[in-house]
């Protein structure tokens, strides 16, 4: 069952002295639960991707659907109640508020949805990040892995269907990196939740499901679930994932 | 003046409940579409949210059970999915156990025929009996295998944590994989420390830690070394294997650990690309993860287990 799709994504920035085109003819689909990394280096599109797929930007042309919602034919206050239901966003930069604290950072989704704090959930979200012996501190008195750890907690806090996250560990070594990620697949896991994470990072992408190629606004190649006939065979390594 | 208070009080009163009535009919309205919504999915009829912009309880209700649904079904494509996956590595397997069946068979039937025409030699039947020998090695392997994907197959994969020493476990496992490092001439650099509190399952564990051991041994070349480490930050627990055998060519670290794949760089070793596939299931059924990370020579597998008690 198809939660996030999107059908023939076309983003064009044309002026009259140049011509960008940032995706040109993108179809991507990301089933319930998955865990789907996109993989591209800078330029290739993937953020851009992202930006559509979190409703954060309106495509030039072609269609997106989240969870069978078409994107397109909402109103930008529709889309921002749509988002704040729905989907989770983890940055690179944390994106933490500095004169709030962890706590205040944390809770601040639900705050702003009007919506009482699951005291219970927010104890076991916490402890699962780590970060319970920060909350009452500001978020430049944490380390890197830590504030992205907050920042997870945040994006976790209304419980959203979907996770997006734009190179979570880009500000990260390598060693928290990973600790990173993988809390972000445990997290997701356990709350039965889709993730889609963009980064250049082969490393980062292992954790996924099924890891999706993306260069000069196009998709360039799938990997994931094995089929039967390329598998079974034995050393066949090219692998296919869900060609639509 | 008196009366004119009165008229207000009662107007006041009738708009009211005028007010209360029509919104206990629309909640109760509400309710039943509800009850419909439910009715629906318990008869495993797609639902649809209708409120998806609003910002009503109403609208949330509807949302979650959109979602409900989506989880159960989910759960139904992938069970389906995963059974058709395993009957097929099934017959593959049987298939694959004929070949050396049949070879043990037919080297039986040719001692037996030499013993009864007495011309067998001694070294006639040595040579038989290593056929067989080896024979018996892959039929070995493939029952192995089988028994392994039968416990996939049926989810018999439940993890029992224990308060078990972690540092036996990964022993335990260095002990098991120790006669094939001989064989191979593999030294293991091992390096325990801090002996952290960890909730585990002896048994799936050990058998994920011994399956990154026998892939380090297996894709180490002849009189190689592999370290072995375990060590402890605020979070994790790591148990990293370090090899610096064949390596994987660079973009292969998420399709090694899916089920039946083989790196692009093996040959002859043997295997069925399932070691790592139940390693990671086993590891993230314990809530932690395990990673792979390229080196110039070889590679450097690392589970990482949260240190706590929630998982």
């Amino acid at each position: 069952m198809e939660i996030v799709k999107a059908v023939g994504l076309k983003k064009y920035y044309i002026t009259d002295t140049y011509e960008v085109r940032a995706l040109d003819g993108v179809t991507f689909f990301a089933e319930a639960g998955e865990f789907v990394a996109i993989v591209g280096t800078s330029g290739s599109g993937k953020t851009t991707l992202l930006n559509m797929i979190g409703g954060l930007d309106v495509p030039t042309e072609g269609g997106i659907w989240i969870r069978g919602n078409s994107l397109k034919d909402m109103e930008a206050e529709e889309r921002t109640v749509f988002r704040r239901r729905n989907i989770g966003f983890v940055f690179q930069q944390y994106n933490l508020v500095p004169v709030l604290s962890v706590y205040e950072n944390i809770v601040l989704p639900l705050r702003l949805d009007g919506a009482g704090i699951d005291g219970a959930f927010f104890d076991e979200v916490t402890a699962l990040l780590s970060i319970r012996e920060q909350l009452d501190r500001l978020p430049q008195m944490l380390s890197g892995g830590q504030q992205q750890r907050a920042a997870i907690a945040r994006a976790l806090m209304t419980k959203p269907a979907i996770l997006l996250a734009d190179e979570p560990t880009g500000s990260l070594d390598s060693v928290t990196s990973m600790e990173v990620v993988g809390l972000l697949r445990s997290c997701a896991e356990r709350f039965h939740q889709t993730v889609i994470v963009v980064t250049h990072q082969e490393e980062v992408a292992q954790m996924a499901d099924r890891v999706v190629r993306i260069e000069d606004g196009r998709i360039c190649g799938h990997e994931g679930t094995v089929t039967e006939e390329e598998g079974i065979s034995g050393n066949i390594p090219l692998i296919r994932g869900r060609d639509r | 003046m008196y009366m004119e208070a009165v008229a207000a009080l009662a107007g006041l009163a009738a708009g009211a409940s005028a007010v209360y009535v029509r919104q206990r009919r629309c909640r109760e309205r509400e309710l039943e579409e509800i009850a419909g919504l439910i009715e629906k999915i318990l008869n495993e009829q797609r639902i649809e949210a209708s409120s998806s912009g609003e910002e009503t309880l109403y609208a949330k209700i509807e949302n979650r059970l959109v979602r409900v649904q989506e989880s159960m079904q989910g759960r139904t494509d992938a069970a389906e999915r995963s059974r058709d996956e395993i009957k097929r590595l099934i017959s593959e397997i049987a298939h694959q156990m004929r070949t050396p069946l049949a070879n043990v068979e037919t080297y039986l039937g040719l001692m037996l025929e030499g013993l009864t025409e007495e011309d067998l030699t001694e070294e006639t039947a040595a040579e038989y009996a290593d056929a067989m020998k080896r024979s018996a090695k892959k039929l070995h392997f493939l029952a192995e295998n089988f028994i392994k994907m039968s416990r996939l197959e049926h989810h018999i994969i439940q993890i029992r944590k224990e308060d078990a020493d972690i540092l036996r476990t990964v022993r335990n496992a260095l002990g098991q994989i120790h006669s094939q490092a001989e064989e191979k001439g593999i030294a293991f650099e091992v390096t325990l420390s801090g002996a952290a509190a960890c909730l585990h399952d002896p048994n799936w564990l050990g058998e994920a830690v011994y399956n990154l051991l026998d892939n380090a041994v297996k894709y180490s070349l002849p009189d190689g070394r592999v370290e072995v480490t375990v060590s402890v930050n605020e979070m994790f627990l790591k148990i990293q294997v370090r090899d610096f055998g064949i390596g994987i060519e660079p973009g292969e670290e998420n399709a090694l650990f899916q089920r039946f794949y083989r790196g692009k760089r093996v040959t002859v070793q043997e295997g069925f690309g399932i070691g790592l596939y139940l390693a990671r299931e086993i590891v993230n059924l314990h809530g932690g993860f395990i990673a792979v990370r390229r080196m110039r020579e070889g590679i450097m597998m690392e589970i990482d287990l949260p240190v706590g008690n929630l998982f």
